[in-house]
């Protein structure tokens, strides 16, 4: 992860029409490579603040720079190339009529070339599992397929940055595993993820950051762990750590750490104290 | 005890599936039991809840084999109406079933269908909202209400009907966490109050563990697994195999006993973990020099 700074709030302010005030102030900065959940109850501004990382939504006050760039003024184009946005909703932004179409249709308008464009499609068809639905209509999918193409749709324009707005809602768990893990190759791959969710277990176990918002404002800012290890901050958004967190606590007299976020970490942990007994 | 439900070889193939989407399903369940329902998606599970209603098959075009019975009635022999009065159900998108511009109306929609007396319809509104804890919000539009609120009026507005039986299905998917809470301290509210009998489809275990008395795992519309919450998490691998998530206490206990560490039971919530697991703990360390 470097030091460069790929989406920076300063002051984000943001007021819907009827005089809601969704934002209030936000300052962020999101450094390339970075994995970062943002959290908190419906209503909070998750989803506002997200709209804002891709000119979706432009600040009522304040500013937001995407990859250097004032998106005041910015074409939608320019910063869709940069940054791309799932929608929570998949047939918010479904557009045409068999899945191939679906995922040409980004690229295309970037001006891509056609055999560029046919072999990322097919990669991206491969890796989802989605070949044999290629000539299918969208929306005669499931919704958990349908997500699935929304994501390829905005992943075969290769942005830098990715936002998803819950990658779970609709799927079970192993399809909310696999969107995951696809995220987290892609991080791998040099590319910033962020994505909001209200599975905690997700974010515990793939997120280098946390974000956590409350009535339009940025309440915590830092590493998952000490997120999760802060029963103040998470009391007052009610949200609570992953079950093995709530347990690590529970136990930190026998010397866990506090700030465990998988049951892999904390099987680690106890057989450590544990085995040398056994053995 | 007495059956409330009763499946026999059921199975169900809607007129646009390939294959039988419910194969050759048999169970029972007791009068004030609570059931959950799990699976991964495509399973069959809002298949099933649409069989035990009664939609299936009245509302619905497919093949039927076997047979569905709640409390005396046979679902085929009896129409919608009929089995509305023993059946609530309450969906994933609780605004898919709003009718009405307030609350109060909301809940008082199905017994003024059923031509229940005004006196009745004040008393079972008052109860029902009572039980979900809304009766504050009586006056307000549905659309407005906070997702947790609008899903404990789809419940209040089943609850009027007094039902036998309440089917939830997938009730807090939607929900933001506060949602989801107060969702499950409904039916924590409703077991403890009535002997209604509960199904409930849901991929959260950590909740379904405390509520519920069986689990029912369903997979390519078969009954994979059925048992009570104890017994059923002793089953871990082929839980996991098939694609329900595992309370992360007991998965937990489970990588533990696999790697030779002695546990007489899987711990399934957390309160059950501490003790569990400071048992162990603490009596290495006292043992240890």
């Amino acid at each position: 992860m470097s030091h460069e700074v790929v989406i920076e709030t300063r002051h984000l302010t943001h007021v819907y029409a009827g005089g809601v005030l969704a934002l209030n102030h936000i300052d962020l900065k999101i450094e390339r490579g970075n994995f970062v959940a943002i959290i908190g109850q419906n209503g909070s501004g998750k989803t506002t603040l997200a709209k804002h990382f891709n000119g979706l939504l432009k600040p009522t006050s304040g500013e937001v720079i995407v990859h250097g760039t004032n998106v005041e003024g910015a074409p939608i184009a320019d910063l869709s190339r940069k940054v791309g946005y799932v929608f929570q909703n998949p047939d918010h932004q479904l557009c045409t009529t068999t899945v191939e179409e679906e995922l040409s249709f980004g690229p295309r308008n970037l001006g891509i070339e056609p055999d560029e464009i046919k072999s990322r499609v097919l990669r991206l068809l491969r890796v989802f599992n989605l070949e044999e639905y290629r000539e299918t209509h969208p929306f005669l999918l499931s919704r958990a397929d349908r997500l699935r193409v929304a994501v390829c749709s905005i992943l075969a324009m290769e942005p830098e940055t990715i936002v998803v707005d819950e990658p779970t809602t609709g799927q079970d768990m192993r399809q909310s595993y696999e969107v995951m893990e696809l995220l987290k190759q892609l991080n791998e791959n040099g590319h910033t993820i962020v994505f909001i969710t209200h599975n905690m277990r997700l974010v515990a176990e793939y997120a280098r950051r946390t974000v956590v918002m409350k009535q339009g404002t940025i309440v915590m800012d830092d590493s998952t762990a000490e997120v999760f290890s802060s029963p103040d901050i998470l009391a007052e958004t009610y949200l609570s750590p992953p079950q093995i967190t709530q347990l690590a606590q529970q136990l930190d007299r026998y010397g866990i750490p506090r700030g465990i976020l998988s049951v892999r970490e904390m099987n680690e942990v106890m057989q450590k104290i544990i085995k040398p007994r056994i053995d | 005890m007495k059956r409330e439900i009763i499946v026999q070889n059921l199975s169900w193939r809607y007129a646009t599936s390939q294959n039988w989407v419910l194969d050759n399903i048999t169970f029972d369940v007791e009068q004030g039991e609570f059931l959950a329902i799990t699976g991964a998606t495509g399973a069959g599970k809002t298949s099933l809840c649409l069989c035990l209603s009664g939609m299936i098959p009245h509302g619905y075009n497919g093949v039927w084999k076997g047979s569905v019975t709640i409390g005396s009635l046979d679902t085929r022999e009896h129409d919608a109406s009929d089995i509305a009065q023993r059946v609530g159900m309450v969906f994933q998108d609780p605004e898919s079933q709003f009718l009405t511009m307030s609350v109060e109306d909301e809940i008082a929609f199905g017994p003024e269908n059923l031509a229940v007396p005004r006196e009745e319809i004040g008393r079972r509104i008052h109860d029902a909202a009572e039980t979900v804890r809304i009766d504050d919000c009586l006056d307000r539009a549905p659309y407005e209400l906070s997702g947790g609120q609008k899903q404990r009026v789809a419940i209040a507005a089943a609850l009027a009907m007094e039902p036998e039986v309440l089917i939830l299905d997938e009730p807090t998917s939607q929900l933001d966490p506060v949602g989801k809470l107060e969702v499950f301290s409904v039916l924590k509210e409703l077991r403890r109050k009535k002997s209604i009998t509960i199904i409930l489809v849901e991929h959260f275990t950590e909740e379904i563990v405390k509520h519920a008395d069986r689990i029912m795992l369903l997979y390519d519309g078969r009954i994979e697994l059925l048992d009570r919450i104890e017994r059923f998490f002793e089953n871990v691998d082929l839980i996991a195999a098939k694609g329900v998530p595992i309370p992360q206490v007991t998965e937990l206990g489970h990588l533990l006993r696999s790697a030779g560490v002695n546990l007489s039971s899987l711990p399934l919530t957390l309160e059950q973990a501490v003790d569990a697991y400071s048992g162990l703990l603490g009596r290495n360390r006292n043992e240890q020099p």
